[in-house]
């Protein structure tokens, strides 16, 4: 079983050296996602295997009555799966790193803090399950059962908290939250571990498994400690000091549509891209507003910030109250417009756009009057903190970076890049002639400010962008001629954090009724 | 001729019980083993022998009361005592893979007191096959292995759960004969039921009947008390009753009093 396993991380990280980065090689590309379920089932058996080789629940088994020492037989256990997991996992990652022209140091640091993840983090975990139970077959009947109970709070918690249910999912600050999943796992495995091995309960040591399951999702950070501690995290490099909003000179629209239709809408897109748990939070948030949403599309204006500058929405929280005072409204979100503020550091005048969004019966009720909104803003500022030129076709090997390759792929230039390091979270490029003439500039940001997070699958940390170079459609005309591409380089901007910081927008007058409509 | 057992217990138990949610497997138990003795721990299927031993040797908590082995409570054994204790079960459960040989080096740095040559000269006499895997010895040949592994290192306490189940007369005969060749450096505590076997090598008596201690003594002592049960009971007087007279004699009454004491 171990040379299986062994034998499966070898084929994985095979296929892995041979996909290519630019150029798509199919074959071994198509081998990876069932080599790595493959890889992630053989740990997981071979886990569970050596645990219950000496099985803990029961009363018949030999090893209970044999002089051996509890402790040691359980770190013989975990230094065996040390051994025949993680030990050729890291040969085979710090080959394939090095192979990959990777530095010694980083990719040394990367693939300990690697194999350390994993087996902190799944092995050790899917060894105190195994402990709970006498063969493969309650094994996997228990982890069913663990799905099935996380699941179950997962909708309980969406449906009884809304949005709020995770205060830092989708933010920046996830890493946090999922630091405290992770350390809670770990916690959790260690305490059934010595529940099992120490004093051999298994029914408690499964009910504290099952309680664990819904703890993942019931024990969530509070937005404002994350921020809190974020913030203390990141050293503020005072940026931001000078940085304020203020209402810009256009007027407000808005915008009324049916919440079941907006719902749909959003839902599609959030599955288009993937992101199964936010669609259903979505769909589920905007099923409880009875009738129409009003999108409420407000001028901000941001001042001092440098061209090189960004400024990310991590959460924009609005308050509507009436002229007295009274509370109208409250909403932790702005809906799908939230994100990056000021998006594009060129523009001069910082001017953007903010929508938000209040119910239907909120509207009805507020509209004749005039309101008072406030717009409470947790923000962060990013600045350029390097920037590299790579050849139009070609490619480059930089510290900082990874390794970067270059493409034409019909109509775009394919910029992708494989670091060692954690990939940096926003990044721009364009493509720029010899003469300095340029192509727009794409942006991609992706708030994660985490400082350091080991890959769970693969030790190499992708990205990239794609550049246009030509619209088939002959709509748009951009500055570089293909025939150029010889001569031309991308310009790739990488971005980093500066401060975390808050500020409150508010607009003292607001009657909804005379904005003017704004349909979409 | 068997040596004279000392007094000092070797297991004691007091008031000791244990339920499972309403049942009570064990009641109230009070049994006390001597050093160097055999000791039969006797009753029918379900009498609550094994959830005795199981709680002797840490494997199970009691509800209430407490043991002693080799002068340390149950709940705290940990491997110094076990390294002193021999065990044989009937559903105990072996690392089926592995082979005969492979089993022993396994055990070996287990047990500072392990004797190769008392090994070597077991297996001989018990001719277990080195090289078959666990999994597939018989039945009869995995009790002799097991035992092998018990006896290997002299054990100051050798425990016996029902050893002679499901054995033909020749394997009990083989099994019998080797641990009565090392009874007289250890003492015993065998589980049973088998009366007429148990009858030919035990110098003390243990009769469980549903977690209850009917009796317990010498083998002398037990004699004397059958007497009077035999008496209690209006039963035929017999010159030399076997075990399973009186235990038999011994449920009866024992079920008398039961169903009296329903009555009232």
């Amino acid at each position: 079983m171990v040379a299986l396993v062994v034998a499966i991380q070898l084929g994985y990280e095979c296929a892995a050296l041979n996909s290519g980065l630019l150029e798509q090689k199919t074959g071994a590309e198509a081998l990876l996602r069932p080599l790595m379920l493959a890889w992630f089932i053989g740990i997981a058996a071979l886990s569970a295997a050596v645990v219950q080789q000496d099985a803990v629940p029961g009363v018949d088994q030999d090893w209970l009555i044999r002089p051996l020492n509890r402790t040691d037989l359980l770190l013989a256990k975990l230094i065996f799966l040390a051994l025949t997991i993680s030990g050729p996992m890291f040969i085979l990652n710090l080959a394939h790193a090095l192979a990959m022209g990777m530095p010694f140091a980083s990719s040394l640091a990367a693939v300990l803090s690697k194999e350390l993840f994993i087996f902190t983090c799944f092995i050790i975990p899917v060894a105190a399950l195994a402990s709970t139970t006498r063969n493969l077959t309650e094994l996997i009947i228990l982890g069913a059962a663990l799905v099935v109970i996380f699941a179950v709070s997962l909708s309980l918690s969406a449906f009884l908290a809304g949005p709020e249910w995770c205060p830092t999912c989708h933010t920046g600050m996830s890493w946090l939250q999922h630091l405290l999943q992770h350390v809670g796992t770990l916690l959790g495995a260690i305490v059934i571990l010595c529940t099992q091995y120490y004093w051999r309960r298994s029914a408690v040591a499964r009910g504290l498994a099952m309680l664990g399951a819904a703890s993942l999702v019931f024990m969530q950070i509070p937005w404002s400690a994350a921020f809190a501690i974020e913030r203390w995290l990141s050293e503020p490099s005072g940026d931001a000091s000078a940085i304020a909003l203020e209402l810009g000179e256009e007027a407000p629209s808005l915008n009324t549509t049916s919440a079941g239709s907006l719902a749909a809408r959003q839902t599609t897109q959030l599955l288009l891209r993937g992101n199964v748990d936010q669609a259903f939070e979505n769909l589920h948030r905007r099923a409880r507003r009875e009738d129409m949403v009003v999108m409420i599309d407000l001028p901000v204006h941001t001042m001092g910030m440098s061209a090189a500058e960004m400024l990310l929405v991590d959460r924009l929280h609005i308050q509507l109250s009436s002229e007295d005072g009274r509370l109208l409204y409250r909403g932790p979100d702005a809906g799908p417009s939230a994100g990056l503020l000021a998006a594009d550091p060129a523009d001069a005048t910082g001017s953007a756009h903010q929508t938000i969004e209040i119910p239907g019966d909120v509207y009805r009720k507020a509209s004749a009057t005039p309101t008072r909104l406030q717009m409470d803003y947790w923000l962060t500022l990013v600045k350029v903190r390097a920037e590299h030129k790579i050849a139009a076709l070609g490619e480059l090997r930089s510290p900082d970076i990874g390794l970067c390759v270059t493409g034409r792929d019909g109509n775009i230039i394919a910029l992708h890049c494989n670091s060692i390091k954690q990939a940096p979270f926003c990044y721009s490029a364009a493509l720029y002639a010899s003469d300095g003439r340029h192509n727009p500039e794409i942006f991609k940001c992706d708030p994660d400010y985490r400082r350091h997070w080991p890959p769970f699958i693969d030790v190499f940390n992708f990205f990239g962008l794609e550049l246009p170079l030509r619209d088939p459609y002959g709509v748009a005309h951009y500055a570089i001629d293909p025939s150029e591409l010889g001569t031309s380089y991308v310009l790739l901007k990488i971005y980093g954090e500066r401060d975390h910081f808050k500020r409150t927008l508010t607009v003292a007058e607001l009657q909804l009724e005379r904005l003017r409509e704004n349909p979409r | 001729m068997m040596p004279t057992p000392q007094i000092v217990p070797i297991i004691e138990t007091r008031n000791l019980s244990k339920t499972y949610g309403r049942f009570a497997a064990v009641h109230e138990l009070n049994i006390s083993v001597p050093n160097g003795s055999v000791f039969a721990l006797m009753g029918a299927n379900g009498a609550g022998k094994t959830t005795v031993i199981k709680i002797l040797l840490n494997i199970i908590s009691p509800t209430r009361g407490t043991a002693t082995v080799l002068g340390a409570e149950s709940c705290a054994i940990g491997p110094a005592i076990l390294a002193k204790i021999g065990y044989v079960a009937e559903n105990q459960v072996l690392p089926l893979r592995m082979r005969v040989n492979d089993f022993f080096e396994y055990l070996r740095p287990c047990y500072a007191d392990w004797d190769r040559s008392l090994e070597e000269e077991i297996r001989g006499q018990l001719a277990l096959p080195p090289n078959r895997k666990i999994g597939e010895l018989s039945h009869g040949m995995r009790m002799k292995m097991a035992l092998a592994c018990a006896l290997s290192f002299r054990p100051k306490l050798l425990v016996l759960d029902e050893p002679l189940s499901g054995l033909d007369p020749l394997a009990r005969d083989e099994l019998i004969g080797g641990f009565m060749h090392q009874a007289s450096e250890t003492t015993i505590l065998i589980s049973s039921h088998e009366l007429d076997e148990v009858e030919r090598f035990a110098t003390h008596v243990g009769f469980l009947h549903e977690g209850r201690l009917l009796f317990q003594g010498s083998v002398g002592a037990l004699a004397e008390h059958a007497r009077s049960v035999f008496e209690t009971e209006g039963l035929q007087k017999v010159e030399r009753p076997s075990l399973r007279d009186i235990f038999v004699a011994m449920l009866r009454a024992a079920r008398k009093i039961a169903k009296e004491s329903t009555l009232q």
